[in-house]
């Protein structure tokens, strides 16, 4: 299978992976600390033992938590109880009289090394080395001031400092790096759509091919058997039924009867510019549902049909850019007076009001747009709960004739009087 | 691919592309550390050779990492991944063995950590059971060379905390490669079976168009001569001798063309889309598929999604010389096992077992009924053979494309990323102007596997039996 992932979902999946992968590193250093600090304590007891244990396990636990649900709370409390776990394990291993003559030490960068690997909340690189930079200076500033409290020279801490630096290395690596060949995954994706239509093609073409076989050839090859005179009785039925079943209704039904069953005119829909406009997003690996009365878009002018699929693909785009999410929606509605698109996503959302400079597109290449024809926008989206845009146009007055089911385009009906292109 | 042995490069060879400097990054870490250690413990080491044999093993599991994540390797075998581990478990041993007795810390061995980062560089490369396999192993080996060494530590702990440190070492980062490589897997095979049910009803919403157009096809052949004849003959109601004539050339030309229908692969329609697509460029393009004997129709469908696209971008490439294109299949005749029919190359023979029906029989999503293989069941055909040998079918394309070659491979890269995976094996030649790719499709012919498919549809071409096996028409 080579469908691999599109490009709108790689940060947030690589990110989800990040982050288990560092949790996964976090529970063993956790559970090396808690080895270590029992089997310390069967030679030698001391004084915080079980603060110190019950401090690793807590912390273990609540990265547990965070696992499961990486919010930003739970990567606080993460945070600080790491930083108080790093104090009291710290403090209660160096604090062993005579044991340790330096703080280097493995065994002391263990829950340090839990901290970095915090993997917090959010699906950008920054954002995850941010979480890690935090989880480090904190685990510093813990381990230095349990030191401080002992007797054992302070030591920089070479193992916490390059697990860092790899963790953030290996984060900005898959999160920064361009793609190598970013326009190839939207070919392959594609190439296996157009795969499984030519599947489905020759399927069609091979009973299309067993019918002429059945009737036209065969029926070809008694007349060249006959002799020359009246017909026969037999070649005549013969001839009438092939002519019969060559009749374009019967034709259909051989091939496919889903098709022939169905009523005929999904033309008009599969012409149009916003059919277009969410097939170029599909290659490019959003998954698109439409429901809703899909026809009612022919009845829209030329100039309608292409300025509304222009809008919805810039809908699409944002929704690939912005939201994180692997499918949107869009419906299709119409009325007498009016067409309308909806394309909704369960995204990320935002607010219209504090749109940076990248929301242009809705503002100019949607609302202008759509507005110019006469029609109407309306946006709906919070921070976490999705984005809705409805698209209104009212199409051209119904020319009797205009929509012909069988019309391959959407009916040319002259563009309105308001439209200067 | 079963979940076993699925991994990310194998899912998203393009992704994984993106990733590979990580291999090179993370062996310049090991292969640094293990030189800086051994140079500042200078004093532990024991055996100057072994400890050079160390480094000299570490190197060697290092260059195995950097070689099989190539991105002209992919994908990441077993048994590279198994050498890369016994090498650095062997650098480990080795290094072990040349402090015996003098070794003061655990901590700052290169074996375990090495060991540790060179399974964590594995993570977008192997399925995450044999990563996590690697680091238990290895961990237990660490276990077994720490306890012994005790008393000679400077630090005086029990020695399980040793044991601890150099498991600690080793599993920490092969831990978090398995979980990488879990977690990547398993949100990669959810997305695609999104993508597969998206696809599927993507192409339900064209159906009616297709059958339509497939129609439309037929009835315009037929219009011109067949329907108007016998519509004739019907309101006469008698034939003469002329008319026998014509039917008999009627039915000679329309046997002629549903016989190059059913010949039609789907190597005929990209490139016929392909040259459809450069006419529409302005360049009337010169696209040649040689494929006599069909084997076209044994690639699957990952094999046939990836060759379609690389032929587009190669078609779509600057510089690219429209006349030049040759797409070619051919396949190592049985050799061995197999078959005592020879390949079919005379083409006016009655229908026998072919080694393109055999095939067809063994492609359990075969679609294509073709020709020769109707009139009798597939395991009638495989019946009373002995085992078959696998088989390999090679589609080799040619095309000049005026590039410097370093461009041609940066182009092509994540095609054959892709490729690479899909195929047993890929080999290119680039000289300029001149570009060679040859993608070798395995196939094992498993018996078992190869029960006769269930129709995918009922449309089963009865009328398709013909007298012949219809291959001569090309």
């Amino acid at each position: 299978m080579s469908l691999g992932l599109p490009g709108h979902l790689v940060q947030a999946t690589l990110s989800r992976a990040l982050a288990r992968a560092s949790h996964w590193f976090g529970v063993i250093c956790l559970a090396g600390a808690l080895a270590s600090v029992l089997a310390l304590s069967v030679a030698e007891t001391t004084d915080r033992l079980f603060a110190t244990v019950a401090a690793i396990v807590g912390m273990a636990a609540l990265l547990a938590v965070l696992a499961k649900w990486r919010t930003v709370p739970l990567t606080i409390a993460y945070l600080v109880l790491g930083a108080a776990c790093t104090y009291l394990f710290t403090g209660a291993v160096l604090g062993m009289p005579g044991v340790f003559s330096s703080s280097d030490l493995f065994l002391i960068s263990l829950p340090k090394m839990a901290l970095i690997m915090v993997g917090g909340a959010g699906s950008g690189a920054l954002v995850g080395v941010l979480w890690s930079t935090v989880g480090f200076l904190f685990a510093e500033v813990a381990a230095t001031l349990a030191v401080s409290q002992t007797a054992v020279p302070d030591r920089p801490d070479v193992f916490s400092i390059v697990t860092y630096l790899l963790l953030v290395g290996v984060m900005l690596l898959d999160g920064l790096t361009r793609r190598t060949g970013r326009a190839a995954q939207p070919a392959i994706h594609r190439a296996v759509q157009d795969d499984e239509a030519r599947t489905l093609r020759h399927d069609f073409d091979v009973r299309a091919i067993a019918l002429m076989h059945d009737t036209t050839l065969n029926q070809l090859v008694s007349v060249a058997r006959a002799k020359p005179g009246p017909l026969s009785r037999g070649l005549e039925a013969g001839l009438r039924e092939t002519l019969t079943t060559l009749a374009e209704r019967d034709w259909l039904t051989h091939v496919d009867e889903q098709t022939a069953r169905a009523p005929i005119g999904n033309d008009g829909w599969l012409n149009s510019a916003v059919y277009r406009a969410i097939d170029r997003s599909r290659d490019r690996g959003l998954v698109v549902d439409i429901t809703g009365d899909k026809e009612a878009l022919a009845r829209l002018g030329p100039e309608q049909d292409r300025e509304l699929g222009l809008a919805v693909q810039q809908c699409l785009v944002n929704v690939l850019l912005h939201a994180g999410i692997a499918s949107a929606e869009v419906v299709i509605d119409a009325d007498d007076e009016n067409v309308s698109v909806m394309v909704l996503d369960a995204g990320s959302g935002f607010m219209e009001a504090d749109t940076g400079s990248d929301r242009l597109g809705l503002s100019q290449s949607v609302r202008k747009r759509i507005e110019r024809l006469g029609g109407t926008v309306v946006i709906w989206s919070r921070p976490g709960a999705g984005t809705s845009v409805l698209l209104t146009l009212p199409p051209p007055a119904l020319v009797p004739t205009a929509t012909d089911a069988l019309a391959p385009a959407p009916a040319p009906v002259p563009a309105p009087d308001t439209v200067t292109p | 691919m079963t979940d076993r042995r699925a991994t990310q490069q194998r899912l998203d060879p393009l992704g994984t592309l993106a990733a590979w400097p990580l291999a090179p990054a993370v062996s310049a870490v090991v292969l640094g550390y293990a030189l800086l250690a051994t140079v500042l413990q200078a004093d532990q080491v024991q055996n100057p050779v072994l400890a050079t044999l160390a480094l000299g093993a570490m190197a060697a599991a290092v260059v195995t990492l950097i070689f099989a994540s190539g991105p002209a390797r992919s994908p990441f075998g077993a048994r590279l991944h198994l050498l890369m581990l016994a090498c650095a478990i062997v650098a480990y041993l080795l290094e072990v063995a040349s402090r015996w007795g003098s070794n003061e810390l655990v901590q700052d061995d290169f074996g375990p950590i090495g060991i540790g980062l060179l399974l964590l560089a594995l993570a977008p490369y192997r399925p995450w059971r044999q990563i996590a396999v690697s680091g238990a192993v290895a961990s237990a080996i660490a276990v077994a060379v720490t306890l012994p060494q005790t008393g000679t530590f400077r630090i005086d702990v029990p020695v399980a905390v040793y044991a601890i440190v150099s498991v600690t070492q080793i599993l920490a980062p092969a831990a978090a490669g398995a979980a990488y490589s879990r977690r990547i897997v398993k949100s990669i095979q959810s997305w695609q079976t999104d993508a597969r049910r998206a696809i599927v009803a993507r192409t339900e919403e064209a159906r009616g168009q297709l059958a339509r157009s497939v129609v439309e096809q037929q009835v315009t052949a037929l219009k011109s001569g067949v329907i108007p004849f016998l519509t004739e003959l019907l309101d006469k109601g008698s034939v003469t001798a002329l008319d026998i004539a014509q039917a008999g050339q009627l039915a000679a030309d329309v046997r002629r063309s549903l016989v190059a229908e059913v010949d039609r692969t789907w190597l005929d329609s990209v490139v016929s889309r392909e040259r459809a697509a450069l006419a529409g460029r302005g360049t009337a393009g010169l696209l040649v598929v040689a494929d006599p004997e069909h084997r076209a129709t044994v690639f699957d469908a990952d094999q046939r999604a990836a060759t379609a696209a690389l032929l587009g971008a190669l078609c779509a490439a600057p510089g690219f010389d429209p006349h030049t294109l040759v797409v070619q299949i051919t396949g190592t005749p049985q050799r061995k096992a197999g078959p005592k029919t020879t390949q079919p190359r005379v083409t006016d023979r009655p229908p026998q077992p072919t080694m393109r029906d055999l095939t067809a029989a063994a492609r359990p999503d075969s679609r294509r009924p073709t020709g020769p293989t109707l009139g009798q069941s597939p395991l009638g055909i495989l019946a009373g053979l002995p085992t078959p040998a696998p088989r390999v079918d090679t589609i080799t394309i040619q095309a000049a494309l005026d590039l410097p070659p370093r461009k041609v491979r940066a182009l092509l890269r994540p095609y054959l990323g892709v490729i690479r995976v899909v195929f047993g094996a890929v080999r290119v030649t680039v000289r300029r102007p001149s570009l060679t790719i040859e993608l070798d499709g395995v196939r094992p012919l498993d018996p078992a596997a190869s029960a006769p498919p269930a129709p995918a549809t009922p449309a089963t071409p009865i009328g398709v039996r013909a007298q012949r096996p219809p291959r001569q028409v090309r």
